[in-house]
This record gives structure tokens, C-alpha cells and sequence, in this order.
């Protein structure tokens, strides 16, 4: 019993489209009205088609949008800065105090570096300053001092230092 | 409110972008059984499943401005739903190319689920149960095609852009799907 495979031999080529009603082919209607074994062929094709397309469909449970709900909530962008705009003007006040009590501290460690010391004007050097200068036996001397006033009183204590700055040298 | 209803999925996601949170719910209510259906076949697990579809719905009011008007709604949002639940399903030691139903037919998950076996979501008769646990032992890629087309009753230019593949691709895969089927159920289908 050789069966007539000539429908399924197009659709595998893909000459044919399952889907499409093939009665729109001359050739395969023209064949299929002659044909038993190829009129079987197709009706199986649709059976199954349609047979999946009635398989029973599930439905999302009743708890579905509350939970979704839930989940959006978590994950909105805007959730956490509308948290910042609740939060009781008493503890606003504590973060703002805490912020400025920072920044001052972080002002006072700064300026305790010296740093803005340069500006005044003065010759009060905080920062401890080493000088060197070049004495008459041709070896160096150095001399280590926090500030301009403590250097003349280390030359005028020092014969050699004070030769040396005397002359220029 | 009521003509809402009557607007494109496209239609309404352009609303949602604009701030309309009611097109949103739309969007959800259109999409989320859909969703469900398509992606408990591939999990088999129902909670699972609706896990996956309530991601996808906050990844969609999240990156709603990502989507281009060039992708068609229901093409963004099964991708994002089908690429989560192939990290679900690789992240558990699942991704056994979407076939939860082995080869050998025993499957003690399959049995394991509950939900399948009540509340009214039974397979109503033999031919539907053959015709399902088919489709699950089928390659991948016939399996993925013939739920878009016949579960999900997606175009084939919806189907191509969702699996990146050509339209002649997705057609010649479905004729060969449903062949495979057809032998499979030859004894069901005279
Ligand atoms: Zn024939």
C-alpha cells in the first residue's frame, strides 16, 4: 500500500504552508480533490492545529495583582525618595545639624594644617622651616626652626652664621 | 477610562510613557494570562510561572522609555518574560532545553505539581494530554515555535522578531514541527 505523499513531500519542501487554507493552491486542491490519501494528510494537520489550540488555558491566581502590586512597590525608583520627604522635621533638623557640625570640624582640622596661616601677612612661620647655610670650615649648617623670629636669635647666637649673613653670602 | 480598551498595545505604552498608569494596568490585564499559559510550559510550576510573569510586568514599568516604537508590544514583552525564565530555569539546574517531561516519559516533577492535577486546570481529555506531553518532547526549537503559534497565536513576523530568526525560517520549522507531531500522534488522529 504505497501512500501518496505528494502534499506532505511540498509542505516539508515548504512549498506549501500548513496554515494557509490549501484549497487556495490550484494544484494541491485540484489534487487533493482526487486524492484520499493526501485529503487525510491534511485534515490531520489541522486536527492537531486545532487541538492545540484548545487545550485548556490556565488563569493567573486570585492573589496575582496584589502580589504584583507588592512587587512594583519594592521596586519603583520613587518609593525611596518619597521615604526622605515623611521623615519628621525633628530628625530633618538632627541631619542638618550633624552636617554642619562636620563640615566645622573639617574646617578646624584644616586650618590647625596651617593652610590658611599664609594669608596674614606675617612672618610667623608655624610649621617647622630648615635653613641652610654655608659656613667658613666649607661644611653646610643647617639649621631647623618654626619661625622667622627664632632663626635671628639662632644667628645672633651663632659667630659663624651671623659672619656668613653679614657679608651677604 | 472606557475607550481604553479599544487602543493598540502599542497605543498604550506610548499613554503609560506619558505617565498614564491606567494604560499600564491594561497592559497587565491583556498580557498576564497570555504570559502565564506560554511560560508554565516551559516551568511547569504554576507558582513559578506566575513568579516569572509579575517580574516581567516590573520590568516593563521599569524600562518603559527603553521601549522604540520599531518592536511590537507583545515582541518586547515575551522576550523579557522568556529571558527571565531561562535564567530561572539555567539558574536551577533546569534549563535541560525547556524540557521538563524526559525522554523516558517518567518524570517525577511533572507528578510532583499539584497544580496541574487540580482546580480545573486538568487537561479536559486523553488526546489533549498526548497532544501536550508531544509538544514537550519535541526539540526545542519546534516546541518553541508551535506554543507561539498555537498557544499564543502569534504571527509569523510577531514569532521571527521575538526569536530573531527569518519568517520563511519560522514557517519551514512549524511545517516540520507539526509533521513531527502528526507522527507522533498517528494513532490519536486518523
Ligand atoms: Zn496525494
Amino acid at each position: 500500500m504505497a501512500k501518496c505523499g505528494k502534499i506532505e513531500e511540498m509542505i516539508i519542501n515548504g512549498d506549501l504552508e500548513i496554515d494557509l487554507a490549501v484549497e487556495t493552491n490550484d494544484t494541491v486542491s485540484v489534487h487533493l480533490a482526487e486524492c484520499s490519501d493526501c485529503r487525510m494528510f491534511v485534515e490531520s494537520l489541522r486536527k492537531i492545529s486545532s487541538e492545540i489550540k484548545n487545550i485548556d488555558r490556565i488563569k493567573v491566581s486570585a492573589g496575582f495583582d496584589h502580589a504584583l502590586k507588592i512587587k512594583l512597590e519594592a521596586a519603583k525608583p520613587e518609593s525611596s525618595s518619597q521615604e526622605i520627604k515623611t521623615v519628621p522635621f525633628f530628625t530633618r533638623m538632627v541631619y542638618y545639624a550633624a552636617g554642619v557640625a562636620a563640615v566645622m570640624i573639617g574646617f578646624m582640622y584644616v586650618s590647625s594644617l596651617g593652610v590658611f596661616d599664609n594669608k596674614k601677612g606675617n612672618d610667623m612661620i608655624t610649621a617647622p622651616v630648615t635653613f641652610t647655610v654655608a659656613s667658613n670650615t666649607d661644611k653646610t649648617k643647617t639649621v631647623t626652626t618654626d619661625s622667622l623670629e627664632n632663626l635671628r636669635e639662632n644667628v645672633a647666637n651663632d659667630e659663624e652664621l651671623r659672619m656668613k649673613v653679614n657679608t651677604g653670602e | 477610562m472606557a475607550d481604553i480598551k479599544k487602543l493598540s498595545d502599542e497605543e498604550l505604552i506610548f499613554k503609560f510613557q506619558k505617565g498614564d498608569e491606567s494604560a499600564y494596568n491594561e497592559i497587565v490585564e491583556r498580557y498576564k494570562n497570555k504570559l502565564l499559559n506560554h511560560i508554565f510550559y516551559y516551568m511547569k510550576d504554576r507558582e513559578w510561572a506566575e513568579d516569572i510573569v509579575q517580574d516581567t510586568f516590573v520590568r516593563v514599568y521599569l524600562n518603559k522609555d527603553k521601549y522604540k516604537e520599531i518592536a511590537k508590544v507583545s515582541t518586547w514583552i515575551y522576550t523579557i518574560a522568556i529571558n527571565l525564565a531561562k535564567t530561572a530555569l539555567s539558574r536551577n539546574g533546569k534549563m535541560n532545553a525547556f524540557s521538563i517531561t524526559g525522554k523516558d516519559g517518567e518524570n517525577d516533577y511533572e507528578i510532583k505539581d499539584k497544580h496541574t492535577t487540580t482546580d480545573g486546570e486538568v487537561l479536559k481529555n486523553e488526546l489533549s494530554d498526548v497532544i501536550m506531553s508531544s509538544i514537550d518532547e519535541l526539540e526545542e526549537k519546534f516546541r518553541e515555535i508551535v506554543m507561539l503559534r498555537d498557544v499564543d497565536e502569534m504571527s509569523y513576523e510577531e514569532i521571527a522578531a521575538l526569536l530573531k530568526i527569518p519568517t520563511g525560517t519560522v514557517k519551514s520549522r512549524l511545517n516540520r514541527a507539526r509533521l513531527n507531531l502528526r507522527d507522533a500522534l498517528s494513532e490519536y488522529i486518523k
